[in-house]
């Protein structure tokens, strides 16, 4: 028995396997399972079950006989690996159509109405196809019309009509359902099929004979009439593909579109790498809207793509193409080029009064075809060695940023061994120039900016597109400012001034050049920082505790909260503790049902920063859970896990207000109920209550296992829902 | 005397008052009670019950089985769990009285979520089989009873059985007022390998039978606790039996205010009780229908 039922199971999946959308076959005929077509042919009510609801038959306009010849499987094995019972119409037959239990002369397949409710309605008929075997008697021109709504059919000014010929042998013949094949019959005024059909409704074979008067009918055979809908693919709308999205807020919103009216289930694909061989998220989403919010808690590229279902994922549709973007948070990494969005000037780089760039560089743009696409690095810039001068970006850097330590960069050098400069300059107010000009504005007394440059000679070791890392310990300030004695650069940074590149070493003569692309700053090497386990929310405050170790000493520790359900963002100062601990009360009074995200940064001394990112479940109490026990984790195996634990939520279905239960009670029962835990939990404003369950009794002693049973009282309204502890 | 054998029975149990059931145990099904009588007095008639629904309470009370006797009990319990429970009984003359109780838990699968999404269903089949012999010795005063019982259970993917002892000492010195001393579930279980203990529960109960006009009026005070974690619990309870027709039950547990009332109708030698129990996790009901061969 056990075996039947997994056969079964097995088939069922195979089934809901091939039963995907990507093509939408819809077969006309159901020859292979009903034995008709013995019978008078003016007589349809004797065919059955066609499953378009109505019958085929053959017309005759001289009243002669009718018959049907049932093949033998051996012949139409030939045409597929299934044994075939079509149809023929004999040398007298006119038209071989679809014959309406209603509409009389005309069979009207429906479009709308074959689709069952769980598939997909298309009205577009473009891509779509009619794909058939035939044969006939001896060689023969045929037509297949195609017959929209409230078609003509005395006139056919409204059919449109496909010819092709057939032999004796049978034929697969797959026609496309465009303005080329299908041309407007009768004497009306032609209009393109695409233009003038939006729906088929019915369909028929006839031969393609002369006037009446000189008609030469001829016998032919037609099985496995098909209507090939091609799935129309999800579009994905933004981030553009290729685009840079500022994640600071560690958010990105996916948008797409759907051709269809009744998906009723997204999967949402996102990976680091686009062949999509690892997956940063899959999860398929119950959708009224086509977007969704995407955490991005790290710099890099994220590709996406988004499939669709229209039976809550029981069979799934092709995947959309592949999106991409790079996402960065401003606050970590800047770009200084601005390459991709270049048009008739060099943007975001000195050009010189002309416009172009300053003369030592080369003012023509290079496609960099080395590079992957998927990098988004296709247009760089090369200079030209010809000068000792340097260039400077002239993008401004946000006021907030401070410290970058990592310089990175592609470059495709002309020349192996080559060598040539680059360095970022910085500012710092504390220090002075020496010569106590206040004229100049330099020096005490003066106001300008005391500017360092650190510099980094880069030897080229190929001539192919390189990524380059170079961490701020490998930048060297640069020596004639310690050779004039001025005072070393100080630890603590100020404002990033610029980035330059220069050729004042490169080799001579200066016939070598570079091309450089997506020149960023980093933050470098950061302090190290854990967020603690989150404690249960409390009255109406999650606790968030974070521990930090650092080598250069801590500038500050911001919790920054983020709520998926309303992309609210809260931004706070933790307050430091002893050891290294750092504490922030989140007001969670107000949130509602869903994740949310804590991130943490961290600032040294050393301008380094750190992230960490971790999501909190508020607990999955959607509407529809209104008034049940909804535990996550209810599975505890403290064999895999000493510390595992089980989150309890419960929302009731009292309206919470003044009158309300200040306290909900959680008690938990052994399953011949004896008391084994009990709880008072302060209802917060959302009235979602929550807490944490860690295996243990009242003792605080660990339970045996076994199942036991989750009691959630507020006020007389009480439900129970069950929990299993392993050990 | 009496009152000393009273007093000391009680303060055996008397150590410490606590809300909370024992520790690292597991097999709280074999705790279940499964017949109607049984939870009509809140499990407080230890020395006044008799029959084949002493099985579940104390085997003593077996042995004043009349002949041969079924019953069948079903128990509408907690979180949509369904119990069934069929017994037999026998009572061989000087050999004394033998039975066999059989139980079956039908619990509702339970889906199993992780922080996210429902990843999987456990299902649960439970089976408990048990034996119980009492045999009445001194005159008839004293009686004593044995049950075994073994429970075989399947929770997810986890393998776990259980063997139980349950012992009860019955004395009827004073016929109106018997005394009883049990310990139950004693024994030890596995479950997915791992050897665990049972809660043991220790159990003292006397009970007042008056006689009123042929009518029987019993009152029970029962006082229980676990072996481990001594944490007594009372009840009390008291039923009314009018022409050995009608029965009427009220069973109330003093530490946690649990509840139960109970009605049995003995005709043709079917006997039908019906109880509802108003317990601190839900209430349940229990049906038993005993046929007397």
């Amino acid at each position: 028995m056990k075996k039947i039922f997994l056969s079964f199971f097995i088939l069922s999946i195979l089934v809901v396997s091939v039963d995907g959308f990507a093509i939408q076959t819809n077969t006309l005929d159901s020859f292979e399972t009903n034995d008709y077509f013995t019978d008078d042919p003016y007589n349809p009510t004797n065919i059955a079950n066609n499953n378009f609801g109505g019958s085929w038959y053959c017309s005759d306009d001289s009243g002669g006989s009718f018959t049907t010849a049932k093949h033998s499987a051996t012949t139409l094995l030939e045409i597929t690996s299934n044994a075939h019972e079509g149809f023929k119409c004999m040398h007298t037959s006119y038209t071989l159509g679809v014959s309406d239990s209603g509409a009389g002369e005309w069979a009207y397949w429906e479009l709308d109405s074959y689709f069952s409710s769980n598939e997909i309605v298309r009205h577009d008929l473009s891509g779509q196809t009619i794909d058939f075997w035939i044969k006939g008697a001896q060689n023969l021109t045929l037509k297949v019309s195609l017959i929209p709504p409230n078609a003509s059919t005395t006139y056919a000014d409204d059919i449109y009509t496909a010819s092709f010929t057939v032999t004796t042998n049978w034929q697969h013949i797959i026609l496309p359902v465009d303005d080329s094949t299908f041309q407007q019959a009768g004497w009306g005024n032609f209009v393109p099929f695409t233009t003038a059909v939006t729906e088929v409704l019915g369909i028929n074979f006839t031969e393609d004979a002369p006037e009446a008067g000189n008609q030469q009918f001829h016998s032919f055979w037609v099985d496995d009439i098909k209507f090939l809908v091609p799935e129309l693919l999800t579009t994905l709308l933004s981030p553009a593909s290729g685009s840079t999205v500022d994640t600071s807020s560690h958010f990105v919103v996916l948008h797409w579109t759907n051709a269809y009216t009744n998906i009723n289930l997204y999967q949402i694909d996102v990976s680091s790498v686009n062949d999509f061989s690892s997956h940063i998220s899959s999860f398929p989403k119950n959708l009224s809207s086509t977007s969704t919010v995407l955490s991005i808690s790290e710099d890099g590229m994220f590709f996406w793509r988004v499939r669709s279902s229209t039976n809550n994922g029981s069979s799934w549709g092709d995947w959309s193409s592949i999106s991409g973007f790079r996402a960065l948070d401003s606050t970590l990494t800047y770009i200084l080029d601005d390459f991709e969005s270049y048009s008739s000037s060099l943007s975001g780089w000195a050009v010189d009064s002309a416009g172009l760039p300053d003369a030592w560089m080369g003012n023509s743009l290079g496609t960099n075809s080395d590079l992957n696409a998927s990098q988004f690095m296709n247009v760089g810039f090369y200079c030209a060695n010809d000068s000792t001068g340097w260039m400077e970006s002239t993008r401004s850097m946000p006021s907030s940023v401070y410290g970058y330590r990592q310089l990175s960069f592609w470059v495709k050098p002309s020349k192996v061994g080559m060598q040539f400069s680059l360095g970022y300059s910085i500012t710092n107010r504390a220090y002075h120039y020496n010569d106590n000009d206040s004229s100049t504005g330099e020096g005490p007394g003066g106001t300008n900016d005391f500017l360092y440059q650190y510099l980094y000679t880069y030897i080229a070791t190929s001539t192919n597109w390189e990524h380059v890392t170079i961490p701020h310990s490998k930048l060297a300030l640069q020596s004639w400012f310690l050779e004039e004695g001025y005072p070393n650069a100080p630890i603590d940074y100020s404002k990033i001034e610029s980035f330059y590149l220069t050729s004042g070493y490169v080799d001579s003569p200066h016939t070598n050049w570079a091309q450089f692309d997506n020149i960023q700053l980093e933050a470098g090497t950061p302090p190290n920082v854990k967020i603690e386990d989150f404690g249960s929310i409390a009255s109406g405050v999650l606790p968030i505790s974070v521990s930090a170790s650092y080598s250069a000493g801590l500038s500050k520790v911001v919790a920054i909260v983020s709520n998926t359900q309303n992309h609210s963002t809260i931004t706070a100062n933790m307050t430091a503790e002893v050891g290294g601990k750092f504490t922030y009360n989140y007001d969670a009074s107000s949130l509602s049902s869903g994740n949310i995200i804590v991130t943490v940064k961290v600032y040294d001394n050393d301008a380094g920063i750190s992230t960490v990112t971790k999501v909190y479940s508020v607990g999955y109490v959607s509407d529809k859970d209104i008034g049940k026990v909804i535990i996550h984790n209810n599975l505890l195996n403290f064999k895999d896990d000493p510390n595992a634990a089980a989150t309890i939520f419960y929302k009731s279905k009292v309206d919470m207000d003044y009158n309300s239960p200040a306290l909900a009670k959680l008690d938990i029962y052994s399953v011949s109920g004896q008391l084994i835990f009990e709880h008072n939990i302060a209802i917060p404003v959302s009235g979602i209550l929550s807490y944490e369950w860690d295996g243990k009794n009242g003792y605080g002693d660990p339970v045996g296992a076994g199942i036991y049973l989750v009691k959630v009282q507020v006020g007389n309204e009480k439900k129970i829902s069950r929990i299993l502890i392993i050990r | 005397m009496k009152k000393l054998i009273i007093l000391g029975l009680f303060l055996t149990v008397f150590f410490v008052s606590s809300v909370f059931a024992a520790t690292l145990t597991s097999g709280y099904k074999l705790l279940i009670k499964n017949d109607a009588q049984v939870m009509a007095m809140e499990e407080s008639g230890r020395a006044s019950i008799k029959g084949l629904s002493a099985f579940d309470l104390n085997p003593t009370g077996l042995s004043e089985i009349k002949n041969k006797v079924l019953s069948f009990s079903y128990t509408k319990y907690f979180a949509e769990m369904n119990l069934f429970n069929f017994k037999f009984g026998m009572n061989m003359p000087k050999l004394g009285a033998v039975a066999l109780s059989i139980d079956y838990f039908a619990s509702p699968d339970l889906p199993l979520m992780n922080d996210t999404t429902v990843y999987d269903t456990a299902t649960f089949k439970d089976y408990l089989v048990g034996v119980g012999y009492a045999y009445k010795i001194y005159k008839r005063m004293i009686i004593l009873g044995l049950k075994g019982r073994y429970l075989s259970s399947t929770t997810y993917t986890f393998k776990s059985s259980a063997y139980a002892l349950d012992g009860g000492l019955n004395l009827n010195f004073v016929s109106s007022f018997p005394i009883a001393l049990t310990v139950e579930n004693f024994g030890q279980g596995k479950f997915d390998g791992t050897t665990f203990k049972l809660p043991t529960t220790v159990n003292a109960a006397l009970a007042y039978i008056a006689n009123f006009q042929n009518n029987n009026i019993i009152l029970n005070l029962d006082a229980s606790s676990y072996i481990e974690k001594i944490s007594a619990k009372y009840s009390a309870s008291a039923s009314y039996e009018y022409a050995k027709f009608l029965k009427v039950m009220f069973g109330y547990k003093l530490s946690t205010g649990e509840k139960s009332v109970g009605i049995g109708i003995n005709k043709f030698g079917f006997v039908v009780d019906v109880n509802y129990s108003f317990q601190s996790v839900d209430s349940s009901y229990t049906i038993t229908l005993k046929y007397q061969l």
